[in-house]
């Protein structure tokens, strides 16, 4: 039990702390030895994300894997389709980029004709969301809800060329939107999180906040 | 019981999502070829990279993916075009997974071997970079220790840009210029850049970004592009008119169409008989 905690909590803890510290250090110790230790850790931490992301992967494939087998056994057909699809264009972009390359033009022509296309698509159609969304929701109900429609209406016509062409003062009322209210009601709020974090940094190095190692046990 | 509403809020959304495609189609086809008034935060990103001396290196972060390359692809270009007009330097990464494969697109566009750029000298791409804020530390203290081939594989050994590079590479950085459509990466790269090394920053997030980088301007932070818009602007600035001039129409006629139904459904709303909800 005792050698348990000491692998599940104790050691990641330590390790929590000394790499917290030298990094935290690096950022006020200018000395060179430090600092190439500091990138070190900091290469780590980039390998280990990219491990991360393959790990993913197989996590994709098993979660799949599953829900293929679970949609097929209650006849949703289409579900399991739509897993098999994913699935099938994760093995044919992961056999490709590692068979022929990322630049190979087999990857490129993948990349243009389905990526490239689908997600333009799929962000442009947020267009078409958010202007329904603009039509149908946003209505003069309450004074805050008016204030609120002016500043968006002025936003908009400030960010569309036909109106600042024509209407100049527009962008000088943007400008005072941007820089009296927004910059510094945002400046305020950037504060009060980095404040946030800088005591939250504190206590995971502390041992106070533990849950980023998971459920472990007391 | 709901009253009923009134035809000028209820339009059907078929209707209007054809109005929207029709008055884009149409200013595609006869542009009005409006002026492009330019903002000050425009106008001060150009003025950073104006106010770079020859040989300077840029570290780019080409951190767009396809679907904000309408918007992201043309500040790039034009940020490439002005650095080789100005004779500076450019290191392009991403930290978007899909930005390296993007680059060919943006690059035929530019065409660096036009003006005597060369690869490996006057501009390098070392392609994605994952990790998040920890990455562009790492970047910015020891860029040979973080990369040692670039996207094609090939050693940054003998290549003169990398080598100008080695630690401690924010001594050698003249301006970080970052595209992304993330407001984690954006202030990351202010952080671990901008603020500990007080390296010039240029940032060409999304237009609904823009306020989450504004408190860092223009201390932290030299320079905004606007999105699409911003860099219609930067183009029209800086003479070297492309892709998103061409688009500002097509926003125009967007955002009128979407104002104009606005007003329409708030009007419907005021002139609907009371008691409704």
């Amino acid at each position: 039990m005792s050698s348990s905690r000491t692998y599940k909590r104790q050691i990641p803890l330590a390790l929590t702390f000394i790499v917290g510290i030298i990094v935290s250090l690096d950022w006020f110790i200018k000395w060179d030895p430090l600092q190439t230790f500091t990138t070190t850790l900091m290469n780590f931490q980039i390998v280990m994300v990219a491990f991360m992301m393959g790990f993913a992967g197989v996590n994709l494939v098993y979660l799949h894997s599953r829900r293929i087998q679970r949609n097929m056994s209650e006849n949703k057909l289409f579900d399991a389709l739509l897993s098999v699809v994913l699935l099938a264009c994760l093995f044919i972009w992961v056999a490709v980029g590692i068979g022929m390359g990322m630049n190979s033009d087999t990857y490129k022509w993948l990349f243009n004709t389905f990526n490239q296309s689908l997600s333009a698509t799929a962000y442009a159609a947020t267009l078409f969301y958010l202007a329904s969304a603009t039509y149908r929701v946003l209505r003069i109900r309450s004074t805050e809800t008016g204030i609120l429609l002016l500043v968006g209406a002025i936003t908009i016509c400030a960010n569309i060329p036909l109106f600042t062409a024509y209407f100049p003062i527009l962008g000088t009322i943007l400008v005072w939107i941007s820089d009296g209210l927004v910059k510094y009601s945002y400046r305020a709020i950037t504060i009060g999180v980095g404040l946030g974090g800088i005591l939250m940094g504190v206590r995971t190095l502390l041992a106070m906040e533990t849950g980023y190692l998971g459920a472990t046990e007391e | 019981m709901a009253t009923k509403k009134h035809f000028l809020e209820n339009i059907p959304i078929g209707l209007y999502f054809l109005i929207i495609i029709g008055a884009m189609c149409y200013i595609q086809l006869y542009p009005l070829g409006l002026p492009i008034p330019v903002t000050e935060m425009t106008k001060a990103t150009y003025r950073t990279v104006e106010n770079l001396n020859e040989g300077d290196i840029i570290l780019v972060d080409q951190g767009y993916g396809a679907g904000t390359i309408a918007s992201h692809e043309p500040g790039f270009v034009v940020v490439f075009k002005h650095a080789m007009r100005k004779g500076l330097k450019l290191v392009i990464l991403s930290t978007s997974v899909e930005g390296p494969l993007l680059l060919d697109s943006a690059l035929a566009k530019i065409r660096p071997e036009s003006r005597g750029y060369e690869y490996g000298r006057d501009w390098l791409h070392v392609g994605y970079v994952a990790g998040g804020e920890p990455a562009y530390a790492a970047i910015v203290q020891d860029f040979a220790s973080t990369f040692t081939v670039d996207y094609e594989g090939t050693s940054l050994s003998g290549m003169p840009l990398a080598q100008e590079l080695i630690a401690p590479t924010y001594e050698k950085i003249a301006l970080v210029y970052v595209q992304s459509a993330g407001g984690d990466v954006c202030e990351g790269w202010i952080r671990q850049s901008a603020v500990r090394y007080d390296i010039p920053m240029i940032q060409q997030p999304l237009e609904m970004m823009v306020p989450t980088i504004l408190p860092y301007f223009p201390v932290n932070c030299q320079g905004i592009l606007n999105g699409g818009i911003g860099a219609a602007e930067y183009e029209s600035f800086s003479g070297l008119p492309g892709e998103a001039v061409k688009l500002s129409d097509m926003l125009s006629m967007g955002g009128l169409v979407v104002l104009i139904f606005l007003i329409l459904g708030n009007i419907g709303w005021f002139i609907r008989p009371k008691g409704g909800d």
